[in-house]
């Protein structure tokens, strides 16, 4: 199933007087990172903003980059070329991770890719259960995502803390000996791979092909 | 609210629903196989031995030998030493065996033949075989109160779990023993300036010399044997990639471990996540870590950043690590003349000992210069000197082995030559105009009292007063104590000034 670059609007917000950052790594790794901060009143309207994003995305995953976004805002006045966590504005996503459990130098198998879609639904049932609205989903070409919007919860180290033990509480409950919840990726700068990019990483092989981020709605 | 979104309310509920299902599961699962924690060996080390044989100290080996076996259900068991023996044998620690046989020496019908015996009977083949678990289960039956590591508290408490709880686990009454351990005795990983097992930050503008003098009172320390150098890992994160190698070839010399960002795959971001592992780990105990600078290590202008860097650096100390970070002071100086330190209060509020390094003077010229700097302490936690000094010598194309092997600390009674040195140049800077003044007017023969001050005050422009308290200040023939000119008796008994001659020229 295709994806097309433009589904990340449906994850990523651009609200006025914030930024977003693309950053980019060469899957080699012998290439310089590569970031971009791209901040609407650069541009003449929004949505030619996300045209440049999309348009600087594509290019750089031609050439190899794996391609990344922050979810949250950014201060549009960043004076730094990356964001770091003071520099988002407020939270507005939560991300939840799941990855095949041990060694993930190489790409996912496709039964990798169904575990971690079948845990992506046990954990989505659960949260509805808890009253919790339905996330947006993406198979991130290794694992699954799950993007659940946030109330504008403010970005201090109360929610940062709170994040990182939910996260924790979660992998406790549902990760298990195929699967895991990646805990780390708390962060207020966190950056999340870009649907409709392809990810690479190690060796690609038959049964392990390079896979492009798709959104399922 | 958006209702489509996640509330920071539902993330607590969340969070407790999830934790009282976790806590519930875990209990459950140790019930169902009591003996699990008992299937963990614990690794061969001190605190372990330690553990081992304060469970021991309880249990008297003053019983019959019974049949392997220990029979916990039993208020106060007997018939169990062959048990505890063979648990200590099934831990295949080297010094298992010894422990064995000092608790078993306690009875009076130790035999060394016996013992040989029993030990050589344990087979590590047996399907269920006695664990060290039973030991410490009997030694509580007898009184013991075990710390059981395989069971260590979480670092964050159960939100379900009443306050009350809470409160009780941060309790520390009842670990003295265990906190003495960690304990360390006053010894300087820089003498007379940073002790083992505390943090200390120096301060100091950039070219003061602090790289410099920091490596040279850590060699100072490791030379000695104070400190082992190999525990001394010194994170050199403001060099260059040159100053960087001549600083590895010297610490490659005294046995030291320099990390330098960008090298080795080592970032300096990685340091407080390392620092909380050492100390979680257990091995932060008599590591020495030298951050140079700490800006390079956190955000010092952040107060969230500078706290949080704090909290983890309080935990590598309280586990028996050093800290030892250089720092910028800002452009401002206090009222003393002394550097004021850059950043958030954080850094110094959370610091068991903070200096502040001042130059007080860099005298020589372009091809070789002395400097002098002064360490002032602004807070102390320990027997750490007030103030020390040292100098060194920076000459043009010389190593930096070399400028290394220049310093020298200075004792009090240079000290306060020094002091006083450096107390005369700021007067001699501050009184240069007028002191030009009168010594130009002595030049062209103005050398009565009187007409020299209504001289001086025309030429500098100075009030009378002024000039009066220049000309009596710097009166006399010692030019190296700043006199520039002496008051003598001439003919007709008449008081007339004349000019001091430099050493140099007499």
């Amino acid at each position: 199933m295709a994806s097309s670059i433009s589904q990340v609007w449906g994850i990523i917000d651009v609200v006025a007087g914030s930024a977003i950052e693309l950053r980019a790594f060469h899957f080699t790794g012998k290439s310089k990172v590569i970031s971009r901060v791209f901040n609407p009143v650069d541009f003449e309207s929004v949505d030619s903003m996300k045209l440049a994003f999309e348009a600087l995305a594509l290019d750089l995953n031609g050439k190899g980059y794996n391609i990344y976004v922050t979810i949250n805002p950014v201060n549009s006045e960043l004076q730094s070329s990356s964001a770091r966590d003071k520099d988002i504005l407020y939270r507005c996503l939560l991300l939840i991770d799941i990855d095949r459990a041990g060694v993930t130098k190489d790409p996912a198998t496709d039964a990798d890719i169904e575990a971690a879609k079948s845990l992506a639904k046990e954990i989505m049932k659960y949260l509805a259960e808890k009253g919790w609205p339905k996330p947006t989903q993406v198979m991130s070409g290794n694992g699954w995502h799950l993007y659940y919007k946030l109330d504008r919860l403010s970005n201090d180290n109360d929610t940062t803390e709170l994040i990182k033990r939910v996260l924790k509480q979660l992998a406790k409950r549902f990760d298990n000996s195929d699967v895991n919840i990646d805990t780390v990726v708390y962060n207020a700068s966190r950056i999340t791979k870009v649907p409709g990019t392809i990810m690479r990483k190690g060796q690609e092989a038959p049964d392990r092909p390079f896979r492009q981020a798709v959104v399922y709605e | 609210m958006n209702s489509l979104a996640v509330t920071e309310q539902m993330l607590r509920d969340l969070e407790i629903s999830l934790a009282a299902i976790n806590n519930s599961e875990l209990i459950s699962k140790l019930e169902k196989d009591n003996n699990a924690l008992g299937k963990i060996k614990p690794k061969e080390c001190r605190a372990e031995a330690e553990r081992v044989i304060g469970a021991l100290k309880k249990i008297s080996p003053d019983v019959s030998r019974g049949k392997g076996n220990i029979e916990l259900s039993e208020d106060k068991p007997t018939d169990y030493w062959l048990g505890v023996i063979w648990a200590l044998a099934d831990l295949q620690w080297k010094i298992g065996k010894e422990i064995a046989r000092k608790w078993s020496q306690g009875s009076n019908r130790f035999t060394e033949d016996g013992f040989e015996a029993a030990w050589n009977s344990y087979d590590p083949h047996y399907r269920n075989p006695i664990s060290i678990r039973s030991v410490f289960k009997l030694a509580e039956k007898f009184g013991h109160s075990v710390t059981d590591t395989s069971t260590k508290k979480p670092a964050t408490p159960d939100p379900t779990a009443s306050p009350l709880a809470i409160l009780n686990r941060f309790s520390l009454t009842g670990s003295s023993a265990q906190m003495k351990k960690q304990m360390l005795a006053d010894v300087f990983a820089m003498e007379g300036i940073a002790i083992l097992g505390q943090w200390t930050t120096l301060y100091a503008a950039p070219n003061t010399g602090k790289t410099l003098l920091a490596l040279w009172l850590l060699e100072e320390q490791i030379s000695a044997g104070i400190i082992d150098g190999g525990k001394v890992y010194y994170v050199n994160a403001d060099d260059t990639y040159r100053g960087a190698v001549h600083k590895i070839e010297l610490a490659e010399k005294w046995g030291m471990h320099m990390l330098v960002p960008g090298h080795n795959d080592f970032k300096a971001s990685l340091i407080p996540a390392i620092m909380e592992k050492l100390a979680n780990a257990g091995e932060a105990r008599g590591v020495v870590l030298v951050l140079d600078t700490l800006k390079k290590f956190t955000d010092l202008m952040d107060k969230t950043a500078a706290t949080a860097f704090g909290v983890t650096a309080r935990e590598f100390i309280a586990a028996g690590g050093t800290l030892i970070c250089l720092a910028h002071t800002n452009k401002h100086k206090d009222a003393d003349g002394k550097g004021i330190y850059s950043g958030t209060s954080d850094i110094v509020d959370d610091s068991d000992c903070m200096f502040v390094i001042d130059k007080l003077s860099a005298e020589g010229n372009d091809v070789s210069k002395a400097h002098t700097v002064e360490f002032t302490n602004k807070k102390a936690r320990g027997d750490v000197s007030s103030t020390a000094m040292y100098t060194y010598v920076k000459r043009t194309g010389e190593p930096y082995s070399a400028l290394l092997g220049s310093v020298k600390r200075i004792g009090n009674a240079e000290v306060d030559a020094i002091k006083k040195a450096t107390e005369r140049n700021v007067l001699l800077a501050q009184d240069e105009e007028i002191i030009r003044a009168i010594l130009s007017c002595i030049s062209k023969g103005v050398i009565t009292k009187s007409e020299l001050i209504k001289a001086a005050m025309a030429e500098a422009d100075a009030s009378k007063t002024r000039v009066k308290n220049v000309l009596e200040r710097w009166t006399g023939d010692k030019y190296q104590e700043g006199q520039r000119w002496a008051y003598k008796a001439g003919e007709h008994n008449k008081f007339s000034y004349s000019l001091t001659t430099p050493p140099s020229k007499s």
